[in-house]
C-alpha cells in the first residue's frame, strides 16, 4: 500500500513539468544561523513550503514568469525576492532579527497556524517572569493548553492526562532523560542556548516516536559564523554565561554556554563545621558547527548537567568523633556528532550518533570511633539509563504539494534500574543489582501533502519496535494522519489520529517528579505502553490583529500503562538489596480527553496567550482500588494560564503570567477508624508475679481512611508572577535589568500533603491532623543580564 | 456560514460531556462504620468489632468510637444468632446458638445502626487444615521443633502460631520488686521465621521450625501448635495492614513523604469499612 502511494505521488508530480525548483537556506542575518520552519510563500498563492529543521527549503515555481518569494519567520522581518528564471537555482534567505516586535509571519494562513499552535515564542519565554529570574523554557510550555504542571515549583509536565515520563524530550536529537534541577524547580536547558523548540502533542508526526503523550524538540543555537557573540546573566540563585562566534569566519562556529548556582560556594563559609547542607547545580554545553562545502556541514555538540546536594554531620567527643556524610545526586550527559548532507534540489539528508547516560545516586556513610574502636558504614543506592543511538532523516521535497520525510533509528537502551552496594568495618560487602539491556528500532515515512487549496495533511506510518534477547520483543504499525481544512481565510478546521508506542516505563513513587523516579524496560510483564489519539479543533485568525484563537477537543486511549501497586516501593533505603521493580508493579490502561481553549496574540507591544483546558484523566489497574477505574494523579478539571508581555516602551517591558490548576486527586487520608487487626498468630506476654504467654485476640489500632484510591481533591493551585525589565542598548553592549515577583500574593499552594499526630494535653490523648507543605512563598528577584 | 462554525464548536466543546466511568465510593466519614468479625467452625462465641470513624483533627479516643446500640446478626440465610453487645469486652458478642458453621458455607454479617445504616458483609469459610506433625528434640535446654502438614485442598492463605507452656523459676528473680524480675516464666516457643504470617504461599506440602526455649528446666512442658486457614479477605486485610504500618512508621510527620503513597487498608463491607471473614483451624498439643 505505501509503496502504491509513493508511486502515484511520483508520478503525479511528473506533471508539472514547466516548473523550475528554487532551493537554499533561511539563515539570520548578522550569525548566518540557520533557521528552522520559516515559511517561503509564492506571493499572491496559496503556494509555499517550509524549511525543514536544518534550514533547508525546496520550492517549485512556474518557469519565465515573475513571481516574488516571502520569506518569513517568527521574532524576524521578512524577506521579498523576484524570481523570474528557466533554469532551477538556489536561493538562501537572510532574515533578520526582529527589534520591534510589529511584523511576523505574513502568507499562507495554514501554514502558519500549522505551526503556531505547537509552539511557544521563545521572545515571549525570555520576557515572562521566571522563578528567581532563571528563564524556563519548559515551564513555559506549561502555559499552553493541555500542558500542566506536575507539583509546585516542577518542570515536570504532564501533557493531556499523561505522565512525565510519557514525554520525549530531545536536545539536538538526542534524548535527555531527566530535565530538572533543584528538584525540579528549574529545567536543565539555558533559554539563551536555545534556537527553537516545537511542541507536539495532538498531530503526532510519524518522525518521532517512543513516547505516548508528547514530543518536545530542542534544537540548540549553533553560533555566530560572522562574529564573536557574548551573553550572561547574575541571578540570585545562579550565574550563566554564553559564547559563540566564528572558527573560520562563515565557515564554522562554536558555541560555549554554562550555568552554576552559587548555594554551595556562598553558605558553606556561613554553616558550621558540625552541620552542613550543600546544592550545587551545573550545566554545560558546547557545540561546534562546521560547513564542509556547500553541500555537507557537520555538528558535533555535548551537553552536561549535574545536582548534588550533600549533608554533611560532625560530632566531636573527648573519647569519641563520628562523621555522617549523605548524597543524593543526578546527572545527564549527552554528546552527538550530526551530519547533515545535500544530496539534490530536492533531496537532504540529517544523521545523528548519539550518546545520552543519566544517572541518579544516593549514597550514605557513616564511621564512629569509640574508645579507639572504629565502625564504618557505607550504602549506595543508584539507578540509570545509558543509550547509543544512531538516526538518520531524509528530506524529500517532492513538489510544492508533496514533502516527503522517511528516516530510520536504532537505539541500545542499557538499563540500570538498580545498583546497591553497602559495606561495614568488617569489609563485609553487599551488592546487588539489576540491568538489562534491549534494542530499539523504528522505521518511519510521512508526506506533508497539499491536497487542494483548502485541504491538507500530514500522513504516515512509524514501524518500531523493540528487540531483547532475555524476554518478548515487540513489533508495532503506528499510523499517523493529521487534516486541515481552510474553511475561509481565516479559518480552519484541523483532525488529528496517532498511535504512538514507548518501548519503556517511567517508574514513579511520587509523582513529585523526584530522580527517585527509574527508568525501567519493557518486559514480559510489562509490555509497552501503546496509545490512540483522536484530536479535532478549529482555528480561526482575527485578521491585522495576529490573535490567534484555537478550539481543540481530544480523546486518547492509553494500554500498558504500568505503576507502582498500592504501597509499595522500589527506592527503599532500609530494604534495597531485596527488591524486585517488576513484582511490585501493576499494567493498566488509561484514558483521557477534554477541551483546550486558547488565544494568542505573538505580535504588537502586547503579547501574550490566555488558555482554556476542561479535561479527564483516568486510569484503572488490576490490582488498585479492586480493579476500578480512578481519576489518575495528573487528572485536573480546570486549567488557566494567562501570560501577557507589554512593551511600555523601547526600554522598559512588564509582563505578568497567572496560572490556575484544579487541585489534582491523590491518596490521601479524608478520616480514621479503629479496627481489630489481631493476626491471631501473635503471642502477647502478660507480666505479673509471673510471666505467661497468651494469643493476642484483640489489636485494635488507628488506621486512616481514604476511600476510593485518589478520592482526596487538593486544593487548587493559582500564582501570579510579575516582572519588569530595562532594556539600555549601548554602542558595544546591551544590558537588561529585570525585577520579578514570584508568587506575588503569597498563594500558599499544596507541594504535598502528610499526616500528624498532635498531642491534645487537656484530653492526655492524641489526634491526627492532615497538614499541607508548601514551598514557595513570594519570592522577589533581581537579574543583570548583559549581551555584547 | 457562521451558524457553521458554531456547530463545530459546540460540537467540540461538549464531545467530553461523557462518563468517566468512574464510581467513587466515598463515604462520609461521619456515617462510617468500621467492622472486624471473623468466623469459624470452631467457635463456640461469635464475635464483632464496631467502631464508628472520625474526621480528621478530632480526638482520637477509642472508647468514644465504639459504637454500643447497633443490632448485629450473623447468618446462614436461614438461622443466625444476633451478636449483643458485652461493655465489658467492649464488642459484640453471642454464644452459637443457631448458626452452624461448616467449610465452605457462606454467611452473612448484618447491621443496623441507630441512625438506620444497613451495613452487611459476606464471607466462606475455607477447607479444614489437616492435622500436621511435630518432631524435634532437645540441645542443651532448648527444644528445636518441625512441623509438618499436607495441603491437599490446596489452599493459599493461612496462618500458623506455637505457644510453649510450662513455667520456670528465673535466675533473675528479685523479691522486692518482681514485677521487673519475675520469680517464674513460661517458656517461650519461637518461630524460626513469624514474620511470614498471615501468609498467602501454603504450598501443598509446608513445613515449619522453632525453638521452645527453656523447656528442658521447666515443669511439665508443652507445646501446642495452631495452623489456621483464613480467607482472602481476611489476608487482604491483615496483609494491607502489615503494609500500612511499615508506611506509616516513616510517612508521619513533615519531612519529605518517604517516596511512596499512601497505601489504603483492605475492606469487603459493604456500606462500611473492614472485614467480615472465615478461618479454620486444628490445633495440636504435645509434651516436650
Amino acid at each position: 500500500m505505501t509503496r502504491i502511494l509513493f508511486f502515484s505521488v511520483i508520478v503525479f508530480n511528473s506533471a508539472y513539468s514547466q516548473t523550475i525548483t528554487i532551493n537554499g537556506w533561511v539563515k539570520q542575518t548578522g550569525s548566518d544561523e540557520v533557521l528552522p520552519f520559516a515559511s517561503i510563500a509564492i506571493k499572491g498563492t496559496n503556494k509555499g513550503t517550509f524549511s525543514n529543521s536544518n534550514g533547508f527549503y525546496s520550492l517549485q515555481v512556474p518557469a519565465n514568469q515573475d513571481w516574488i518569494l516571502v520569506c518569513s519567520m517568527v521574532g524576524h522581518t521578512p524577506s521579498e525576492m523576484k524570481v523570474n528564471s528557466t533554469q532551477d537555482h538556489v536561493i538562501n534567505f537572510y532574515l533578520p532579527v526582529l527589534e520591534l516586535d510589529e511584523v511576523i509571519v505574513k502568507g499562507n494562513a495554514t501554514y502558519a497556524n500549522r505551526f503556531a499552535k505547537n509552539n511557544i515564542s521563545l521572545h515571549l519565554v525570555k520576557k515572562m517572569p521566571a522563578l528567581l529570574g532563571e528563564k524556563d523554557l519548559i515551564k513555559s510550555l506549561q502555559v499552553l493548553p493541555g500542558v500542566q504542571a506536575g507539583i509546585e515549583g516542577s518542570t515536570g509536565i504532564n501533557v493531556r492526562g499523561g505522565t512525565a515520563g510519557q514525554n520525549l524530550i530531545l536536545l539536538d536529537g538526542t534524548t535527555v532523560y531527566n530535565i530538572n534541577h533543584l528538584f525540579g524547580f528549574f529545567s536543565v536547558f539555558n533559554a539563551d542556548a536555545i534556537k527553537h523548540v516545537n511542541f507536539w502533542k495532538s498531530r503526532m508526526p510519524a518522525r518521532y516516536g517512543g513516547r505516548v503523550s508528547s514530543f518536545i524538540d530542542i534544537q540548540l543555537l549553533d553560533g555566530n559564523k560572522q562574529k564573536l557573540k557574548a551573553a550572561g546573566g547574575i541571578g540570585l540563585l545562579s550565574s550563566r554565561f554564553t559564547l559563540d562566534g566564528p572558527l573560520k569566519k562563515g565557515k564554522s562556529s562554536f558555541l560555549l554556554s554554562a550555568r552554576r548556582s552559587y548555594l554551595d560556594l556562598f553558605l558553606s563559609p556561613f554553616m558550621a563545621d558540625e552541620s552542613k547542607t550543600l546544592y550545587q547545580l551545573t550545566d554545560l554545553v558546547a557545540k561546534a558547527n562546521i560547513d564542509i562545502d556547500q553541500k555537507n556541514n557537520l555538528t558535533l555538540s555535548a551537553f552536561h548537567a549535574s545536582d548534588k546536594v550533600r549533608v554533611t554531620e560532625k560530632i566531636e567527643r573527648s573519647n569519641a568523633h563520628s562523621i555522617s556524610d549523605s548524597e543524593l545526586g543526578w546527572k545527564n550527559a549527552t554528546a552527538a556528532v550530526q551530519w547533515n548532507h545535500v544530496f539534490n534540489k530536492k533531496l537532504c539528508l540529517n544523521t545523528v550518533f548519539s550518546f545520552s547516560d543519566y544517572k541518579f545516586l544516593l549514597s550514605d556513610s557513616f564511621s564512629k570511633v569509640f574508645d579507639g574502636q572504629m565502625t564504618e558504614k557505607r550504602s549506595e543506592n543508584s539507578s540509570g539509563i545509558r543509550d547509543y543511538a544512531f538516526k538518520t532523516d531524509f528530506d524529500y521535497f517532492l513538489s510544492n504539494n508533496h514533502h516527503l520525510k522517511f528516516g530510520a533509528l536504532i537505539i541500545h537502551h542499557h538499563y540500570q534500574p538498580k545498583g546497591y552496594s553497602a559495606s561495614d568495618a568488617t569489609n563485609q560487602a553487599i551488592e546487588s543489582s539489576q540491568e538489562f539491556k534491549n534494542v530499539e528500532f523504528a522505521f518511519y515515512w510521512e508526506d506533508d501533502f497539499q491536497i487542494t487549496n483548502k485541504l491538507s495533511t500530514n500522513f504516515g506510518t512509524r514501524f518500531g519496535g523493540v528487540l531483547d534477547a532475555n524476554t518478548d520483543s515487540y513489533f508495532n504499525i503506528e499510523p499517523r494522519i493529521s487534516l486541515d481544512f481552510q474553511l475561509s481565510k481565516s479559518t480552519a478546521i484541523h483532525s488529528a489520529y496517532s498511535r504512538t508506542n514507548q518501548y519503556m516505563h517511567l517508574l514513579s513513587n511520587t509523582g513529585l517528579g523526584l530522580p527517585t523516579d527509574l527508568w525501567v524496560p519493557v518486559t514480559q510483564h510489562t509490555p509497552a505502553v501503546q496509545a490512540d489519539q483522536y484530536a479535532l479543533g478549529v482555528t480561526g485568525n482575527i485578521p491585522h490583529k495576529s490573535i490567534l484563537i484555537s478550539v481543540e477537543t481530544y480523546r486518547k486511549y492509553l494500554r500498558n500503562i504500568i505503576t507502582y501497586k498500592d504501597g509499595a516501593t522500589f527506592l527503599s533505603v532500609d530494604d534495597a538489596e531485596n527488591i524486585d521493580w517488576e513484582e511490585n508493579v501493576s499494567s493498566g490502561k488509561g484514558w483521557s480527553y477534554g477541551t483546550e481553549f486558547l488565544v494568542s496574540k505573538n505580535e504588537g507591544r502586547l503579547q501574550g496567550l490566555i488558555s482554556y483546558t476542561l479535561s479527564w484523566a483516568i486510569n484503572q489497574f488490576a490490582d488498585i482500588n479492586q480493579g476500578k477505574r480512578f481519576y489518575a494523579n495528573t487528572d485536573r478539571r480546570h486549567a488557566i494560564s494567562m501570560a501577557g508581555s507589554y512593551k511600555l516602551s523601547p526600554k522598559v517591558n512588564v509582563s505578568a503570567n497567572w496560572t490556575f490548576n484544579a487541585g489534582n486527586p491523590l491518596n490521601v487520608p479524608q478520616g480514621f477508624y479503629h479496627g481489630n487487626f489481631a493476626t491471631g498468630a501473635d503471642i502477647k506476654g502478660v507480666w505479673g508475679d509471673t510471666v505467661t504467654y497468651e494469643i493476642r485476640t484483640r489489636g485494635t489500632d488507628l488506621v486512616p481512611y481514604a476511600g476510593s484510591t485518589n478520592s482526596f481533591k487538593a486544593e487548587s493551585y493559582h500564582r501570579l508572577d510579575m516582572a519588569v525589565q530595562f532594556h539600555k542598548k549601548k554602542k558595544k553592549y546591551e544590558r537588561f535589568w529585570e525585577f520579578g515577583l514570584f508568587n506575588a500574593y503569597n498563594r500558599k499552594n499544596p507541594f504535598y500533603y502528610y499526616l500528624e499526630r498532635e498531642n491534645d494535653f487537656s484530653t492526655n490523648s492524641q489526634r491526627m491532623v492532615l497538614r499541607k507543605k508548601s514551598f514557595l512563598p513570594i519570592l522577589p528577584s533581581i537579574t543583570y543580564n548583559l549581551k555584547f | 456560514m457562521k451558524e457553521k462554525y458554531l456547530l463545530i464548536v459546540a460540537f467540540i466543546i461538549f464531545m467530553p460531556g461523557c462518563d468517566s466511568g468512574v464510581e467513587m465510593e466515598d463515604l462520609l466519614v461521619d456515617n462510617l462504620v468500621s467492622v472486624t468479625s471473623v468466623i469459624s467452625p470452631q467457635d463456640t462465641l461469635l464475635v464483632a468489632y464496631l467502631y464508628s470513624a472520625q474526621p480528621l483533627g478530632q480526638i482520637a479516643f477509642e472508647d468514644s468510637a465504639l459504637i454500643k446500640d447497633a443490632q448485629v446478626i450473623i447468618h446462614d440465610g436461614k438461622a443466625g444468632d444476633t451478636l449483643s453487645y458485652n461493655a465489658l469486652s467492649k464488642r459484640y458478642e453471642a454464644e452459637r446458638n443457631y448458626l452452624n458453621i461448616v467449610p465452605s458455607g457462606e454467611y452473612f454479617l448484618s447491621i443496623k445502626t441507630k441512625e438506620g445504616s444497613t451495613i452487611q458483609g459476606s464471607c466462606i469459610i475455607p477447607p479444614s487444615p489437616e492435622i500436621p506433625k511435630i518432631s524435634g528434640e532437645y540441645q542443651g535446654d532448648d527444644y528445636y521443633f518441625e512441623v509438618a502438614w499436607r495441603n491437599r485442598s490446596n489452599h493459599r492463605f493461612y496462618t500458623f502460631f506455637a505457644l510453649g507452656n510450662g513455667f520456670y523459676e528465673s535466675d533473675a528473680y528479685d523479691e522486692l520488686d518482681p514485677q521487673f524480675a519475675p520469680r517464674y516464666l513460661q517458656i517461650d516457643a519461637q518461630l524460626t521465621d513469624d514474620t511470614l504470617y498471615p501468609s498467602d504461599g501454603q504450598q501443598e506440602n509446608n513445613s515449619v521450625t522453632g525453638i521452645v526455649y527453656s523447656a528442658k528446666i521447666a515443669d511439665n512442658p508443652t507445646l501446642l501448635i495452631t495452623l489456621r486457614n483464613i480467607d482472602e479477605p481476611l489476608y487482604n486485610y491483615l496483609d494491607t495492614y502489615r503494609d500500612y504500618s511499615d508506611w506509616a512508621a516513616n510517612n508521619e510527620g513533615s519531612l519529605f513523604p518517604n517516596f511512596q503513597d499512601f497505601r489504603p487498608i483492605y475492606s469487603n463491607i459493604e456500606n462500611g469499612l473492614g472485614v467480615f471473614a472465615g478461618s479454620n483451624q486444628v490445633t495440636k498439643k504435645i509434651q516436650l
